[in-house]
């Protein structure tokens, strides 16, 4: 009696297990098909802005630099900017999304 | 007879000078020729030759006048135009003036083309030859650049000036921090405001054919 009680506990410890690893293992499916619907990675945002997904390190230091420079604060690493092409896009694109279009009249 | 050439002499000395200080405004022309390139002439546009600020931190002045842009825009040393603002220039009043088969400009509040260097940086200042009355500077953010007094500063930029460039609230301080002493400064008449827009359009299309993956741009796309 005691025997078949602790085969049952176990059973159900086992089912437990099982139920768990499938669940876990559905949701990390399911995680993994929305990042590759999206185009994968992780989205890069700076002062509430998209500058897209996978970015690079020095892409975003580009980033952060140009808009500075878009508000008035100049900052460019002109060695990464003639030698890193990810330094230099991400500073451009720093510097266009930041750049404040309504102030175009006035610049 | 000596007396005779001696008069003729000193009047021809006098004539010339006097036509020295008449012609103090536009002795050169300046074209862009591309964002860091640019062709001077004479006053005559005659002896052509290239100055190429590559590799250097300036800034260009398209002064306030029709075909012009009436904008100041600052240039760094990759040529990129990081920056630009609104200015107001002289108020010109000059008249032309014939001398031989040849017309010269003469008086007037009329801002000189050439290019310049900024000769020095003073946070306040107050003109000399034209005193605020009510004591309060005229001049802040002075970034002087002619022996003349010639200078870009804060002002009004609704009002012509006596040659100096008037530069908004706006800009003035971002442009001022940016400067420094030995910096050229050209100054022209004639539109530069295309450059910028090569600028913007050949960026936008390098950031369409970037590869992220690689970090490179895809020739064929661009």
């Amino acid at each position: 009696m005691f025997l078949q009680s602790i085969f049952i506990q176990k059973g159900i410890i086992m089912k437990a297990i099982v139920l768990s690893i499938c669940v876990g293992l559905f949701f990390t499916a399911c995680t993994s098909s929305g990042l590759s619907k999206t185009g994968g990675g992780e989205r890069y945002t700076y002062k509430g802005m998209n500058f897209g997904s996978n970015r690079t390190i020095s892409f975003k230091r580009g980033v952060v630099d140009g808009c500075d420079t878009a508000a008035g604060d100049y900052r460019k690493d002109h060695n990464a900017f003639n030698v890193d092409q990810n330094y230099r896009m991400g500073w451009g694109d720093g510097r266009l999304q930041c750049y404040d279009i309504n102030k175009e009249k006035d610049r | 007879m000596k007396k005779i050439f001696l008069s003729l002499t000193f009047v021809l000395l006098y004539m010339s000078t006097s036509d020295a200080a008449s012609y103090r405004k536009h002795r050169v022309n300046v074209k862009p020729l591309t964002r860091t390139s640019f062709e001077l002439t004479d006053v005559n546009s005659e002896n052509p030759h290239v100055v190429d600020l590559k590799g250097k931190d300036f800034f260009v002045i398209s002064v306030r006048e029709p075909g012009s842009d009436g904008r100041v825009y600052a240039v760094d040393k990759d040529g990129t135009i990081w920056w630009m603002g609104v200015i107001s220039s002289g108020a010109g009043g000059g008249t032309l003036v014939k001398k031989g088969n040849k017309l010269v400009p003469r008086g007037g509040h009329e801002t000189s083309n050439d290019i310049f260097k900024i000769l020095l940086k003073r946070r306040f200042h107050m003109s000399q030859t034209h005193p605020n009355p009510n004591g309060i500077n005229n001049m802040d953010f002075e970034l002087l650049f002619t022996q003349d007094g010639e200078a870009l500063h804060l002002g009004n930029t609704a009002a012509m000036s006596h040659g100096c460039i008037h530069v908004g609230r706006q800009n003035i301080s971002t442009l001022f921090k940016w400067a420094k002493v030995g910096m050229p400064v050209v100054v022209m008449r004639g539109s530069y405001y295309p450059f910028v827009e090569d600028e913007i359009v050949q960026f936008k299309k390098d950031l369409k054919a970037y590869n992220r993956e690689t970090g490179s741009i895809d020739e064929n796309i661009k």
